[in-house]
């Protein structure tokens, strides 16, 4: 059961998911991840595109 | 003596224009319309005499008929879907590399615009879709994101409690939320 982290400001927090195993707490933290994405959309941070020579 | 009117009515005989029983044997128009009026009214014509012929019924015959081949991307005649005037029929008929020398610039139609207009704008509007130079509004989008896939990295963090649980975070603010999950 994964957890997504909204505070009351609006700013984009980050996201949480457990599991029996390994591989099976990052598939949860996978979809938390994709929820919270989908949610607030991808932080500007992550989305830089750089045109390099 | 021969009848000058036979071949005639040998013909007519012979083919559809069986005149009806005691009518006489000179056709006149007022005798052919009230035939025509009374004979039984014929199904309407199919697209293809093919599939009614192979088809069981008429229900069949219709499902069989191949829809029209859609235009191309870009390519609207006359705001139809498919070149159905007999003037670009003729101009599909030949290669590509000479439909274009043979293609008029502009003809107008009955609507009053060529079909260079319909294509024009139908240019415009597929480029705008996809036009990379625009800051992509909400629609864009999510269109861009329905049709293809988009790889972010995050950095997480993963470990194990007392309890034998894996609780993994991630961050996509460095230094902002994530840790455990009350």
């Amino acid at each position: 059961m994964f957890g997504v982290h909204l505070p009351s400001s609006g700013q984009v927090l980050g996201a949480v998911g457990d599991g029996e195993t390994r591989e099976a707490a990052l598939d949860d933290l996978r979809d938390a991840l994709q929820a919270l994405i989908a949610e607030v959309g991808i932080p500007d941070e992550l989305t830089l595109t750089l045109n390099v020579a | 003596m021969p009848d000058p009117n036979g071949a005639v009515r040998r013909v007519r005989s012979a083919g559809r224009m069986l005149p009806p029983q005691g009518a006489t044997a000179t056709w006149s128009s007022s005798a052919f319309k009230q035939h025509q009026a009374a004979r039984p009214r014929t199904e309407p014509r199919l697209r293809c005499r093919r599939n009614k012929r192979s088809a069981p019924n008429e229900e069949e015959a219709r499902r069989r008929v191949r829809p029209r081949k859609l235009a191309r991307i870009g390519q609207v005649h006359n705001g139809r879907d498919g070149p159905q005037h007999r003037q670009a029929r003729c101009r599909m008929a030949w290669p590509a590399r000479l439909r274009l020398a043979t293609r008029p610039v502009a003809r107008q139609n009955r609507s009053g615009f060529s079909s260079e207009v319909y294509r024009a704008v139908t240019v415009l509007y597929l480029s705008q879709v996809v036009d990379p130079c625009q800051p992509p509004c909400h629609d864009q989008e999510t269109v861009a994101m329905s049709v293809r896939a988009r790889t972010v990295h995050v950095p997480y963090t993963i470990e194990q409690d007392e309890d034998g649980v894996w609780c993994a975070s991630a961050q996509l603010r460095p230094g902002v939320g994530g840790g455990r999950r009350r």
